[in-house]
């Protein structure tokens, strides 16, 4: 199995968050099929939403860790309800994490102390 | 064709010397446009063309941002000819006394570029090649016609997409290869040529299926 590197900072973010998030994605580039398979529409032009719980959200990070789709992601935000949690931007490359979520050390070394991510003082 | 040559350019590797004449070609063009563009500016903030009609400052509203990021592009991308000029459409573009006014929206622009009420939205880029009539074309547009029709013969297209609130532009170019070409502000990492605390307004380019092939990987922090 081809394990695809882009997806890193997304994958990590993913492990930390809960299970039950709102996945709000601006793709206009994608063609992975499997993926916009999982997308609908939202009020947004720009984003479409995929809704993830447990099940869905392991299907989607084995998906992402080996098809290089992850790059065609120009923006996007993840919330749990109204509460937004994680943006990112650019094939999320880069991220804002809330400061409200819980953060294990690991992933302050991998994503944090090497400027991948940083922490969002307003929410 | 142009992206088809950049194709074979990046696998083979290019000539030497081919590639440093087109380099030195692309950054004198580029530096020319940019700086056309920053003339333009000054112009606008001096009240030159306060007495022009408003479509007109529309125009040169719009050429001074387009003209600015065409020529950062060519400098800085010298392989993306394609979108440098299309970006760089409006810089030509002779305004007839009585015709409507292609506007920013055209090109996904929004808030940096204010545009006034009589100006006439147009459906996209191909809208514009239609819409322009051939004595209006200056050499420049007709350059760029002329490419769009030669992507578009190759079965190629040219699509604006939806902007997200902190987008200005966001074009996929798709020929041989696919490109995004985007201006957005955010908060960019240190690693490529941000502050990665405050949000800044910069130049994507993805290059698919491997946009990091790209200089900072298609980075480009502006003004």
């Amino acid at each position: 199995m081809i394990m695809i590197d882009d997806s890193s900072l997304l994958i990590s973010v993913f492990k930390i968050l809960p299970d039950d998030i709102d996945f709000y994605v601006q793709a206009p580039s994608l063609e992975d099929e499997t993926i916009l398979n999982m997308m609908d529409n939202t009020g947004y032009a720009y984003y479409k939403l995929i809704k993830l719980d447990s099940l869905k959200k392991r299907f989607f990070i084995n998906h992402l860790e080996t098809h290089s789709a992850v790059q065609y992601f120009q923006n996007i935000e993840i919330k749990n309800g109204d509460t937004l949690l994680f943006q990112g931007f650019d094939g999320i490359e880069f991220g804002i994490l809330s400061k409200n979520v819980k953060m294990p050390e690991w992933f302050k070394e991998k994503c944090i102390d090497t400027g991948d991510c940083t922490i969002s003082n307003d929410w | 064709m142009v992206l088809a040559q950049y194709a074979a350019g990046r696998r083979s590797g290019g000539g030497m010397s081919g590639a440093y004449l087109r380099r030195q070609k692309d950054l004198k063009q580029g530096a020319e446009t940019y700086k056309n563009s920053r003339v333009e500016q000054a112009n606008l903030q001096a009240g030159n063309y306060d007495n022009q009609p408003a479509p007109a400052q529309d125009f040169h509203k719009i050429s001074a941002a387009l003209g600015e990021t065409a020529g950062i592009m060519q400098m800085n991308k010298p392989a993306l000819e394609i979108v440098t000029t299309a970006a760089s459409m409006m810089v030509g573009v002779e305004i007839p006394a009585s015709a409507p006014l292609v506007t920013g929206t055209s090109f996904g622009l929004k808030s940096s570029v204010s545009l006034s009420e009589n100006a006439v939205t147009l459906g996209g880029l191909n809208s514009v090649v239609k819409q322009t009539s051939a004595e209006t074309l200056s050499p420049n547009v007709q350059k760029v016609v002329n490419m769009m029709s030669e992507i578009k013969a190759q079965g190629g297209t040219i699509t604006p997409n939806p902007l997200s609130p902190n987008q200005e532009l966001n074009l996929t170019i798709k020929s041989i290869e696919k490109m995004d070409f985007r201006i957005e502000t955010h908060v960019v990492p240190t690693k490529y040529g941000g502050n990665g605390v405050t949000p800044q307004r910069h130049m994507n380019v993805d290059l698919y299926p491997d946009k990091k092939v790209l200089p900072n990987s298609g980075h480009k922090i502006l003004e």
